[in-house]
């Protein structure tokens, strides 16, 4: 008996280094051809003034109007607080219209509900085709631009602040919710369907609980950026914590500019907090 | 039975009957699992016929098939068990066969009680009662083996079938693995089908050995029916016969 000898091919550039290479190269066309010189990071004439003025204050963030307000004007901080309020309003509504919307897409566009026969087989690339390429509508028009096409539309409606959050979101997370789906092990989904579970009882017990820790932690990192979407809603006049900011900064008042950002960050990481401590928990 | 051009299994001709207990023995890859995936209706022959109770799986209808795939239980090699979740939760989905939508919800989210005591009565049955509501992920590979035979339980299957329970366990365990699904099978009259490559226990605990090799059935007869050089057979390796004196010999 001769053992076969395993051949040793020649040396060359694998296809993965070729790709590696590939994008290396395009990003240096990219800064090349950006025609960036470095001294456009030096602040124009009076720019320094702004720069000076504002981070100036990062330390020093109002207490109370840096100017004189008409008598009645709801004080600084209970301004900034419900504007904080409205802030985390807007992101918990268009977040949970989106959490819904994209389960449900999400479940469309992975193959989860694919029967393990041929029934339903020729409905398949129709329902595939028609979530995903819906996901793909929704992601790619980002939620500010929803806002104006919806501002231009309705006028400064809440509801369609919070359905232009609510769009791109669920595109989003359907598309994650999707892959996470199709990626989770499947063997306890099969054990489940070789015990005569039905397609959606095995999705549910055998497929979704494999797959939720991950969504779980996706949809919080996403309730996060909804919570700055939704503050940046107001700079196009929408009562959120921008238009506190655009107002201010309008103005010149840097110190109350910062008084809303420290209320900004404190939302953003009092979430972050609070899904650690949901995830050390329940995950973990 | 064939995968990708290669039968997996040919010419195999096998009767069960209810209650009896075999074991399924022969080298890695000889068809024992396939075989198995056959008689739980988890696959299908491409020539020849399965008949379970006595009724054809050729061209049955999906619900008749998840009735009849809901009455026997089988404990997968790699048990197949939902890591993230509470072991009650693993071993209640035993019984999602023979249950609608809204009503496995219910069981699921909200178990009744009687439910619940029906679950640690077996959990207690199979050694591990104190584990009820300790997520599955926590427990030992032992343990989860256990846990996977409670979910095939939990279904009031007729026939129980386990495919290599040993193979992730130490010794004394895989003993006291095998013990269990013979002494549990023998309790409640069920028919018993287990793949081993452990040839002792096999011969310690099943009365009936079914030898197979390369996708064939080489013996199928009483355990102390089945001679040691039969078996030395069976697991030589390929290109190698054993001769007589259980030499190896070129072939």
């Amino acid at each position: 008996m001769t053992a076969a000898s395993a051949r040793i091919e020649p040396r060359r550039i694998s296809g993965r280094g070729l790709v590696l290479a590939g994008i290396a190269l395009a990003a240096l066309c990219a800064w090349l051809t950006l025609d960036a010189p470095l001294t456009g990071l030096v602040p124009r004439e009076g720019g320094w003034h702004v720069v000076r003025g504002f981070f100036g204050k990062a330390l020093a963030p109002a207490f109370s109007y840096q100017t004189e307000v008409p008598e009645g004007t709801t004080p600084l901080l209970l301004a900034g607080l419900a504007a904080a309020r409205r802030t985390l309003i807007f992101a918990v509504a268009g977040m949970s219209l989106a959490l819904v919307l994209g389960c449900v897409l999400g479940f469309f566009a992975s193959s989860s509900w694919w029967a393990e026969d041929r029934r339903g087989r020729g409905l398949r690339p129709l329902v595939w085709g028609s979530a995903r390429v819906l996901i793909v509508g929704m992601r790619s028009v980002h939620e500010l631009l929803w806002a104006v096409l919806f501002l231009a539309a309705f006028g400064l409606n809440t509801f369609g602040a919070v359905v232009a959050i609510s769009i791109p979101y669920a595109g989003t997370l359907a598309k994650i919710f999707s892959e996470m789906l199709e990626e989770a092990p499947r063997d306890s989904a099969r054990a489940l369907r070789e015990l005569g579970a039905g397609p959606l009882q095995v999705f549910l017990f055998g497929q979704l609980p494999r797959a939720l820790p991950d969504m779980a932690a996706y949809t919080f990192y996403r309730f996060e950026c909804a919570v700055r979407s939704s503050a940046v809603l107001g700079f196009f006049g929408f009562p959120t914590l921008g238009y506190s900011i655009a107002q201010a900064f309008e103005n010149l008042h840097y110190a109350e500019v910062w008084t809303y950002l420290y209320m900004l960050m404190a939302l953003v990481v009092g979430i972050e907090l609070w899904s650690g401590a949901l995830r050390r928990r329940f995950v973990a | 039975m064939t995968f990708a051009g290669r039968a997996a299994l040919a010419g195999v001709d096998l009767e069960i009957r209810p209650g009896e207990s075999l074991a399924l023995v022969g080298p890695s890859g000889s068809g024992k699992t396939t075989l198995l995936r056959l008689l739980n209706a988890a696959v299908l022959p491409s020539a020849g016929t399965v008949e379970i109770d006595g009724r054809s799986l050729a061209g049955i209808a999906p619900d008749a098939l998840r009735a009849l795939r809901s009455r026997i239980g089988f404990v997968h090699q790699d048990l197949c068990l939902v890591p993230n979740v509470r072991v009650l939760s693993n071993v209640l989905s035993g019984k999602l066969g023979q249950q609608g939508l809204f009503a496995s919800l219910r069981t699921q989210l909200l178990p009744p009680r009687p439910e619940v005591e029906k679950v640690a009565a077996i959990l207690e049955r199979v050694g591990i009662g104190e584990k009820l509501y300790q997520r599955t992920d926590s427990l030992s590979g032992g343990q989860r083996q256990r846990v996977a035979l409670a979910r095939a339980l939990f279904q009031e299957p007729r026939a129980l079938l386990a495919d290599e329970p040993v193979s992730a366990v130490d010794p004394a365990r895989a003993r006291s693995m095998v013990e269990l699904l013979a002494g549990i099978s023998r309790e409640r009259g069920l028919t018993l089908v287990v793949s081993l490559h452990d040839i002792a226990l096999a011969r310690e605990f099943f009365p009936r050995l079914v030898g197979l090799r390369e996708g064939r059935v080489v013996f199928d007869r009483p355990t102390r029916e089945v001679r040691a050089a039969e078996l030395e057979r069976l697991y030589a390796l390929a290109g190698l016969e054993l001769g007589d004196d259980g030499r190896e010999r070129a072939n």
